[in-house]
């Protein structure tokens, strides 16, 4: 015993301490990091529901396969108490690594109101469009939710009143996955949403 | 490393500032870990499509490369040989998430563009390779000194990198548009490919140089 403590004292010495200070410095920088991440998915959703006034987060219970699981919404309120859509959720598999993306959709499930990117590792020069290109997340905003969305080689951008969505040059798969995992992820919402719109509508 | 060995045998003499300064010269330029001693591919090859990642993450191995020396140099003669290794890389370990925390709480952009690459720090081999061959046989002061020398050579030749791919890639550089806009993008600049083709000339033109000062050393003899 003597011997293991005089081989090793340094280096439970020095575990002892480095792991006090991570410790210390992970209990005093993660609430920031909390909030950085809330105030990411904050602009998120205020970037699609840009005439919402206030934000209500609900939890859904939804059928995947043979699992009951919950999915987060939010709910957005026009001033005069309106409601004007709802955010939720995608996530999939992209072209290298996942994309996870909010998206809206009108009060009466009618139409998208569009899509914010919250993390996605896409080809630069290419995929990455998903992220900064207004023209093809444009597409999104105001397309139907029937048909499902589907996408085309080439085709009109600046069309956004239907389901057809215009693939980035060069990013197909991509393109592909996008319009993939939001019709996926809007059809285990739906009938769910449906109900929720049919119960009393929620005061902001 | 051999002068550094003699530094540590011999007692603390009044030229020791001027060794350790002409050590973080050395790392700096004439031995940068990235291009003569080719250690820390992985990142250089990795987070340099643009010139802020670049930085940031220049900055954060200077960070732990410093961190680690000063650690490793203070804990120098209590290490045993068959126990280094693990010291060092536990050492190494606490400043990259210590570095990896902070990113992710001040500076979160950076943190979602460099992803996986900040906790790889770990396993950069430039910073074991300072622990074991200077601040494990140097005193405190020479080895912050060889830390900074590293740490800035390793973050000049990422910035060096991410220039050239973010100009001819995007027409930008930190962000500012620096070429007209009749620019076309090379594309291929901020793929995987741009970055081994970037790497293979700067290499080619440090060698050059590198032949060129020493014929010119060979002929001065």
């Amino acid at each position: 015993m003597l011997n293991f403590l005089r081989v090793s004292w340094l280096v439970l010495v020095a575990a002892f301490v480095f792991g006090l200070l991570l410790a210390g410095i992970f209990t005093s920088w993660q609430p920031r990091i909390e909030a950085n991440r809330v105030a990411k998915l904050q602009r998120g959703i205020r970037s699609i529901l840009t005439d919402a006034d206030s934000i209500q987060v609900d939890t859904l219970q939804i059928q995947t396969g043979e699992l009951t699981e919950p999915a987060v919404i939010y709910a957005g309120f026009s001033a005069a108490g309106q409601r004007v859509g709802y955010v939720f959720k995608a996530a999939g598999t992209g072209f290298q690594d996942k994309i996870e993306l909010l998206v809206g959709v009108g009060p009466a499930l009618e139409k998208y109101r569009g899509i914010a990117v919250l993390f996605a590792a896409e080809t630069p020069g290419f995929g990455d469009a998903i992220t900064d290109s207004a023209i093809f997340k444009g597409q999104f905003i105001g397309a139907p939710l029937d048909p499902p969305l589907f996408v085309a080689k080439t085709g009109d951008r600046s069309k956004t009143d239907d389901s057809e969505i215009v693939s980035i040059t060069g990013a197909t798969i991509t393109s592909d996955a996008v319009a993939d995992l939001i019709n996926r992820r809007m059809k285990q919402l739906r009938d769910r949403l449906t109900d929720k719109m049919g119960a009393a509508p929620i005061e902001p | 490393m051999a002068e550094s060995n003699e530094t540590a045998i011999a007692p603390a003499q009044p030229s020791q500032a001027a060794e350790a300064f002409g050590q973080f010269v050395k790392n700096l330029w004439e031995e940068n870990p990235v291009f003569r001693a080719l250690l820390g591919m992985c990142p250089i090859l990795a987070v340099t499509a643009a010139c802020k990642p670049a930085l940031t993450m220049g900055l954060a191995a200077t960070f732990v490369v410093v961190c680690s020396n000063i650690m490793v140099s203070l804990m120098r003669k209590a290490l045993t040989p068959h126990l280094r290794i693990l010291m060092f890389t536990l050492t190494i370990s606490v400043f990259v998430t210590i570095a990896d925390l902070f990113l992710k709480a001040f500076v979160p952009d950076m943190s979602d563009i460099l992803g996986p690459f900040v906790p790889l720090i770990i396993v950069n081999c430039m910073i074991i390779a300072r622990a074991e061959s200077c601040a494990s046989k140097n005193p405190l002061f020479i080895s912050v000194m060889d830390g900074f020398g590293t740490g800035f050579g390793f973050t000049l030749a990422l910035v060096m990198l991410a220039t050239i791919r973010e100009v001819l890639g995007g027409g930008t550089w930190f962000g500012f548009q620096v070429l007209p806009s009749w620019w076309v993008p090379w594309t291929v600049m901020k793929l995987p490919a741009g970055a081994f083709i970037t790497l293979g000339f700067m290499l080619a033109v440090n060698i050059h140089l590198h032949n060129r000062k020493k014929a010119k050393a060979a002929a001065a003899a």
